[in-house]
């Protein structure tokens, strides 16, 4: 499973049990102007998905609650099956988030608010990329260890602003600006020390790769957060 | 029954210190709408009232035996928000909230307050804790006539008009950022 080539949509597999969310996602994903996303499967539960178009899907959105039952335990045996998992839920806690996040979820998405981010998340997680959404950074703000910037970037993530207004405040002591790129930096490398830390998987493999490429993270830093020597 | 008379006194204190809250917040309100002094037109004296509402919603609610006092009462101030018809999104806590003497939880949800008081449509609460640090948030489309100062000296305000309001506060224990 290789991450998907730009120059083609990233076929997405949805499992979602309510038809207003399902018309939703239709209308996101059709109303992207670069046509980034379509649609191949959708359905009220997993295994009608898999069972069909959906098993080659690039990106499987998945709500956590189908016909009022949890599904969060299956998060990890998708994972491990080799799916690019994107959870999609109204169960934002961040104790879940971390959970979902831990068992290899690539993304948490809240159902609620973050329909801005449902493409380019999508997007994203389709070519291995590391994606923070808001939801996703109060889950990571307690499970790694951080630098004093990082935990200021994702704490602004968390509370609701963009790259360029928590840039504005992470100013340097001197006064001195950073840059929009600079604190998605800090987000995406809080993102890769909870990838390493975790539970070793397909899908953290793919993205602590592409995070090595980037130069968000060095492989000897990965070693040590495996570990658990949580190195600064 | 000297045990009996120092739990009547004890009550009886709380009672008072109650009263002379509220009687801080909103007596001289309900003084200037029956006079007809207060202008209700006015948007300002809508946002007094507003804030004034919201405070007495917390009060009610922070002598509640719930696990997360902070949260409870974060919760009381969104209500009051809605039935205004504020769309808030109040988010759960990331981190333990540790325990919080009312005196600190009061300096932390002011500001939060006197947004949502200035709030057009939206707000977003978010509470990220440690075990000596608790940042309360709001971003929302409102407009603050003054900056919100803080009222206790173990919490400091932050905030930010550029794209929209975004207002911190930020308690810290005694042994400081946990970093």
């Amino acid at each position: 499973m290789g991450p998907v080539p730009v120059d083609r949509p990233v076929r997405v597999a949805l499992v979602e049990d309510t038809d207003v969310v399902v018309e939703g996602v239709r209308t996101w994903i059709a109303d992207d102007p670069a046509g980034r996303a379509v649609i191949v499967a959708v359905a009220g539960s997993i295994e009608a998905v898999l069972d069909g178009p959906g098993r080659d899907a690039d990106v499987l959105v998945l709500d956590l609650e189908l016909d009022g039952v949890m599904v969060t335990e299956r998060v990890a045996a998708l994972s491990d099956a080799g799916f690019r998992v994107v959870v999609f839920s109204v169960h934002v806690e961040p104790l879940i988030v971390e959970a979902v996040m831990n068992a290899g979820a690539c993304a948490f998405l809240d159902k609620r608010t973050e329909r801005d981010h449902f493409v380019d998340t999508i997007v994203a997680v389709a070519h291995d990329e590391p994606a923070v959404t808001p939801s996703m950074a109060g889950g990571l703000l307690q499970a790694v260890r951080l630098s004093p910037r990082e935990r200021e970037a994702l704490r602004y993530l968390f509370q609701g602003m963009d790259h360029v207004s928590i840039a504005r405040r992470l100013r340097k002591p001197s006064g001195e600006t950073i840059s929009a790129y600079t604190a998605k930096q800090y987000i995406e490398r809080a993102r890769a020390k909870f990838a390493a830390a975790g539970r070793p998987c397909r899908s953290t493999f793919a993205l602590l790769a592409r995070c090595i490429e980037e130069g968000l993270i060095r492989p000897e830093e990965v070693e040590d957060y495996r570990s658990g020597q949580n190195g600064p | 029954m000297a045990r009996g008379t120092l739990a009547a006194e004890t009550v009886q204190a709380a009672r008072r210190a109650r009263y002379e809250t509220i009687r801080g917040t909103v007596v001289h309100l309900l003084a200037g709408l029956s006079t007809g002094r207060l202008d209700l037109t006015k948007p300002a004296n809508h946002q007094q009232i507003a804030v004034a509402v919201t405070r007495l919603r917390r009060y009610l609610v922070e002598t509640d035996e719930v696990p997360d006092p902070l949260s409870h009462e974060l919760q009381a101030c969104a209500d009051a928000a809605e039935r205004e018809g504020i769309a808030v999104d109040l988010l759960a806590p990331a981190g333990v909230i540790p325990a919080l003497p009312v005196d600190i939880r009061r300096a932390l949800t002011e500001p939060i307050i006197e947004v949502l008081a200035a709030t057009a449509t939206r707000a977003r609460i978010t509470v990220v804790a440690f075990a000596t640090e608790v940042v309360v948030a709001i971003i929302a489309d409102a407009q603050l006539a003054a900056p919100i100062a803080a009222t206790h000296d173990d919490v400091q305000v932050a905030q930010d008009t550029e794209g929209g309001l975004w207002v911190q506060s930020r308690w810290t224990g005694l042994s400081g950022s946990p970093s």
